[in-house]
């Protein structure tokens, strides 16, 4: 009865519900096909651990023999090429996985022999294939491996991998062209980084970073060609290193900008290498309408100028943007005992206004007591 | 009859670097015994009572700071010099453990040398 209910209706839907027996021969059906999928989803797992085992295997026998004569060797002045002597080339995958992991945590001698066996064995060849072929795990591999061996003969290679569609292959390129220090090539990855739509700013001014602080150099010769993304990017590189050299290009850059994220980048540079000749235009960014652009200004003017600039960020402590607020509040924080004072004459004025509260939280947030008298 | 091998605990999550440490100490002659986390390096130091103990500062479960404090704080193993090895290089991170107690504090990377050479300084 149910049946026959169930069937009109989806006769009447439409759909065609086979009778008694085909359902039956059908659902069979399924079953077994699903059992067979299952069957080979089980085989397949099951090949996947025999192989992953048996690699495993084959990689602690391996290490087992190797690693005595690598730790005797690490340190020493002995030839690396002793210790690839009876490797094959399908181990190197296991010793170059030892070998990453002490790249990180090892200096000094030790340091030199991991690199002495990147740059002067069959491991350099093995790892030069790599680099040449298409496929990223390959080429992230070997480029880990010559930037962190400061392989000076791959740079070309490297570069070449710069402009690739794949935004780890372009990192880890650019991260071992910086390691080498390849300074010629600053400019390049800063141009090849616009073609990376995955790739934040931070990554790239950490691989940036990498280069040894004569890089600065380098960009500062090509900063007034370029667009405000490299202008943006470089001056970030300028302000970790404090390069003073560039401040009169950045002021320049400062006075004719109108892009906001490199107006900021010049005002925290100005402030942090405390470049007096900034003051002038740093005022003149004091009303900004940007806030971030504003608090900028006041957080650099903080840095670089003295106690006559109290009164002028008490002002700012009444202004409705918070980020203000706290950013001048930290301001006379910085500018010592004078601004220190009159924000405790704030925070005890008015206890319901909005300045008396950030004027208390900065204070407090700083371990300074407001009744300390 | 040779004297008894100083007896080192080496607590560090990397394996690869668990292996040069072990062999480089072992032979230098001393005995190492090795933990992967912080859990268990204080309940065995106190039975076991180690000549030295070795801390990587980051370590699963148990970090190597709270360990060192537990060591620190416990009568039976106040004595026990600590070295903090640890890719933390922050100044506020090495006063904590210089404070804490810990007789040195080297950071990643460093030199299996040079940590030999302050190994044997501080206990033969």
């Amino acid at each position: 009865m149910i049946y026959s209910i169930v069937k009109n209706f989806f006769f009447l839907s439409g759909v065609i519900i086979p009778s008694g027996k085909n359902l039956l021969f059908i659902l069979t059906q399924i079953i077994i096909f699903l059992s067979i999928v299952s069957l080979l989803l089980i085989a397949i797992v099951l090949i996947i651990r025999l192989i992953n085992s048996y690699d495993e295997k084959r990689k602690n026998n391996f290490l087992s023999k190797w690693e005595k004569g690598f730790y005797e060797y690490l340190g020493s002045p002995d030839n690396p090429t002793k210790l690839l002597e009876g490797v094959k080339r399908s181990q190197y995958k296991y010793l170059l996985m030892v070998l990453r992991d002490l790249f990180s945590v090892l200096s000094g001698k030790d340091l030199e022999s991991l690199k002495r066996i990147v740059n002067e064995t069959p491991v350099y060849n093995f790892l030069l294939d790599d680099l040449k072929s298409n496929r990223t795990k390959r080429i992230i591999r070997a480029a880990y491996f010559f930037g962190a061996s400061g392989n000076q003969n791959v740079k070309s290679i490297l570069f070449g991998h710069l402009y690739s569609k794949k935004t780890d292959v372009f990192i880890f390129c650019a991260r071992a062209l910086a390691r080498i220090n390849a300074l010629e090539y600053a400019t390049a990855i800063l141009h090849a980084a616009r073609y990376q739509r995955e790739l934040s700013t931070d990554i790239l001014i950490s691989i940036l970073l990498e280069f040894k602080s004569v890089v600065c150099n380098y960009l500062l010769e090509r900063v007034v060609f370029e667009d405000a993304y490299y202008k943006r990017i470089a001056i970030q590189i300028f302000h970790f290193h404090e390069f003073r050299e560039a401040a009169d290009e950045v002021i320049e850059i400062f006075k004719t900008s109108t892009n906001k994220k490199l107006l900021v980048e010049c005002i925290k540079y100005a402030g942090a290498i405390e470049c007096i000749d900034a003051i002038p235009h740093l005022w003149e960014h004091f009303e900004h309408p940007d806030i971030e652009v504003k608090t900028a200004s006041i957080e650099a003017l903080a840095k670089i100028g003295g106690s006559e600039l109290v009164p002028i960020f008490i002002q700012r402590l009444y202004e409705d943007s918070y980020e203000v607020n706290i950013a001048a509040a930290e301001a006379l924080l910085d500018l010592g005992e004078k601004g220190i004072n009159l924000l405790k004459v704030v925070a005890k004025s008015n206890s319901d206004s909005k300045a008396a509260a950030i004027a208390r939280m900065v204070l407090s947030e700083n371990f300074i007591e407001i009744d300390d008298e | 009859m040779s004297a008894a091998k100083k007896k080192i605990f080496y607590a560090e999550d990397s394996d690869s670097l668990i292996k040069l440490m072990t062999y480089k100490l072992q032979n230098e002659g001393y005995e190492i015994i090795v933990f992967n986390t912080g859990e268990e390096v204080f309940e065995k130091a106190i039975t076991e009572k180690p000549d030295l103990i070795i801390l990587d500062l980051m370590m699963p479960i148990k970090d190597g700071l709270t360990v060192l404090k537990e060591i620190k704080s416990n009568p039976k193993t106040d004595s026990i010099p600590v070295i903090m090895l640890t890719t933390n290089a922050e100044e506020e991170t090495i006063l904590k453990a210089l404070e804490a107690g810990a007789l040195e504090y080297i950071t990643k990377p460093f030199s299996t040398a040079v940590l030999l050479a302050k190994i044997k300084k501080i206990i033969g």
